[in-house]
């Protein structure tokens, strides 16, 4: 459980800080230079707040009323820098195991992160040889090692290509499932739709409340602060089955079997389905000759007029979806609350995050 | 063919004692000086600064008076140190205090340059895996920094080992007790007739003083390499 509230200033620039989340990712997220990453250090214990308090798991990391600050070392914190800031006159081996040597840990767990950050034959290495990539899965396993109780991820995928990233994203997804909990700051939608189950959205000098996904990205300010073009629906479910042949994975959203494209996941794993909210098209029948793989029946819950159209909130059971029309269509279909439409959803509109 | 001297061998043994002697002691002092003006912030600091810096401006003739007055056998320091048997004064060890004061403006400035180009982020970096602050800087800043702490060394000792001024001035000019190669240098072109073993000694000192500077060259490069290979 992590919970903080602080009153952060630097120069000109002025951070109000709260929130409280024991979710196993909680995403700072907002546009570079609104100050997530000076958020993460007050955690860490890099930057002092002018006043506020961290708290981790019932302990005050700090605490501006009685004083009390804990230092870097002894919090427990580990942290991944964007630059991965290894140690340049040590080898692979002697940067992961630079934590549990401080500690005293009699058997630090090397092989398993080794095995879980794919570092085999790095270990000999110096960090000056390594790729972006392989450095930043060494900084990962080197504050893995420490064993912290929190884990800090700061934009762990900028500034890598695609390549590189797909080289990375694996082993997130597996870190979240096994590891420590993890606040991880980034800046890009689709990595905190992927990895996020809170969200804590930085912007205008506000980070306030954990929220999940989608409610977070269901802000106005969410939109403007993170390149957002349109409204997304982030979505929750399982996968059902494969079926090869059609190149399509059946998912259980709350309830509602929708088709995404093949993926390469375990029947039963849970899923998460992003869908752009333009993407979404509304018809009053079944057009059962489409090409439209999901044609959803549900219900408007929910009108908003927007300067780029309308913005019709769908419910069916437990699934909610967002659909952005023109304001047009929505007069032509006599779109208001109650009316029940069908939501048509191409199969590969469906962006795909494990 | 050129041999030395028992005269000349005794004057370069004392040299290199009393050299490495002002090194050795003052190291340690100057490492963590440096490490303070490179990264602590605090009110006087610019004073500390200057005070360090002081005998690389005054007069050496000036810093071996004040020597002679603090640690003098009447000197408020020397009556203090003389009852646990230090004593400075007109004494091969008082040689090697001047040339440690002399040389410690030279040492400081190389060394905290070194401790200002290690990446404090990568200190920060340590912190945040459970390195307090000592085993930080034992571990990270000084092995970072090695070859300029190398570098530092080697410049205290070179100007130890050409000290004069302040030298004479503290502890005069003893055979056998103070009279390194400078002095021994001084001494025999003082003498009618000197200027031949003077000129010897010209040699023995340029060869001395090369020797260092490839023995400490080799050092900061296998210094270097070390930390190149461990990185």
């Amino acid at each position: 459980m992590l919970d903080v509230s602080a009153h952060i200033v630097r120069g000109d620039f002025a951070l109000e800080v709260s929130f409280s989340s024991d979710a196993r990712i909680t995403c700072l997220f907002g546009r570079s230079g609104a100050g997530k990453t000076t958020v993460a250090e007050v955690v860490a214990g890099l930057v002092r707040p002018s006043c506020g308090r961290v708290m981790l798991n019932g302990e005050a990391l700090l605490d501006s009323d009685t004083g009390q600050s804990v230092p870097v070392w002894k919090r427990r914190i580990g942290y991944v820098f964007q630059d991965a800031r290894l140690f340049p006159h040590m080898t692979v081996r002697d940067n992961l195991l630079y934590g549990p040597r401080r500690s005293g840990d009699p058997d630090p767990a090397l092989d398993e992160a080794v095995a879980l950050l794919g570092l085999e034959g790095l270990l000999e290495r110096g960090p000056s040889s390594l790729s972006g990539g392989e450095a930043r899965r060494v900084a990962i396993g080197r504050a893995l090692l420490s064993r912290p109780r929190l884990l800090i991820l700061d934009e762990p995928l900028a500034g890598l290509d695609g390549a590189r990233r797909g080289d990375i994203l694996p082993y997130l997804d597996r870190l979240a499932r096994e590891g420590p909990p993890i606040l991880y700051v980034s800046h890009a939608v689709e990595e905190v739709a992927r990895l996020a189950d809170r969200v804590v959205l930085v912007s205008d000098g506000r980070a306030v409340g954990a929220e999940p996904p989608d409610a977070a990205f269901d802000r106005p300010e969410a939109e403007a602060a993170a390149g957002l073009t349109a409204p997304l629906s982030v979505l929750d479910g399982r996968v059902i089955a494969h079926d090869p042949e059609r190149d399509a994975t059946r998912v259980d959203l709350a309830g509602t079997a929708f088709l995404a494209p093949l993926l390469h996941v375990v029947p039963g794993d849970r899923l998460r389905v992003v869908v752009d909210a333009r993407e979404v098209a509304l018809a009053l029948t079944d057009p059962v000759d489409a090409s439209f793989q999901n044609r959803l029946p549900m219900e408007v819950a929910a009108l908003e007029v927007r300067s780029d159209g309308v913005l019709v909130r769908l419910e069916a059971g437990g699934l909610r979806m967002k659909a952005l029309v023109t304001r047009q269509a929505s007069e032509q279909l006599g779109l208001a609350p109650g009316r029940r439409v069908i939501a048509l959803v191409k199969a590969t509109a469906a962006a795909r995050y494990a | 063919m050129f041999s030395l001297s028992p005269e000349e061998q005794q004057i370069i043994g004392l040299s290199l004692k009393v050299a490495a002697t002002a090194t050795v002691f003052s190291l340690p002092p100057g490492v963590a000086l440096a490490y303070l003006l490179s990264r602590a912030d605090f009110p006087g600091k610019a004073l500390l600064s200057g005070l360090t810096h002081l005998p690389l401006i005054l007069p050496p003739v000036v810093t071996g008076y004040a020597l002679l007055l603090l640690f003098g056998r009447n000197g408020p320091l020397g009556r203090l140190l003389d009852p646990l048997g230090i004593v400075f004064a007109f004494d091969w060890t008082g040689a090697a205090l001047a040339a440690a004061v002399m040389g410690f403006p030279l040492m400081v400035r190389a060394i905290r340059l070194s401790f200002d180009l290690v990446d404090s982020r990568i200190e920060r970096a340590a912190e945040t895996l459970g390195a307090r602050p000592l085993i930080r800087f034992l571990t990270i800043t000084l092995p970072l920094a090695l070859p300029g702490v190398a570098a530092g060394a080697v410049l205290g000792f070179a100007k130890a080992l050409g000290e004069f001024g302040a030298t004479i001035t503290f502890v005069a000019n003893i055979p056998g007790e103070t009279r390194t190669l400078p002095l021994a240098i001084y001494s025999l072109i003082q003498v009618p007739g000197g200027e031949a073993a003077a000129l010897r000694l010209v040699f023995i000192s340029v060869g001395v003083s090369i020797g260092a500077l490839l023995i400490s060259e080799w050092g900061a490069r296998a210094a270097t390499r070390r930390l190149a290979g461990m990185g």
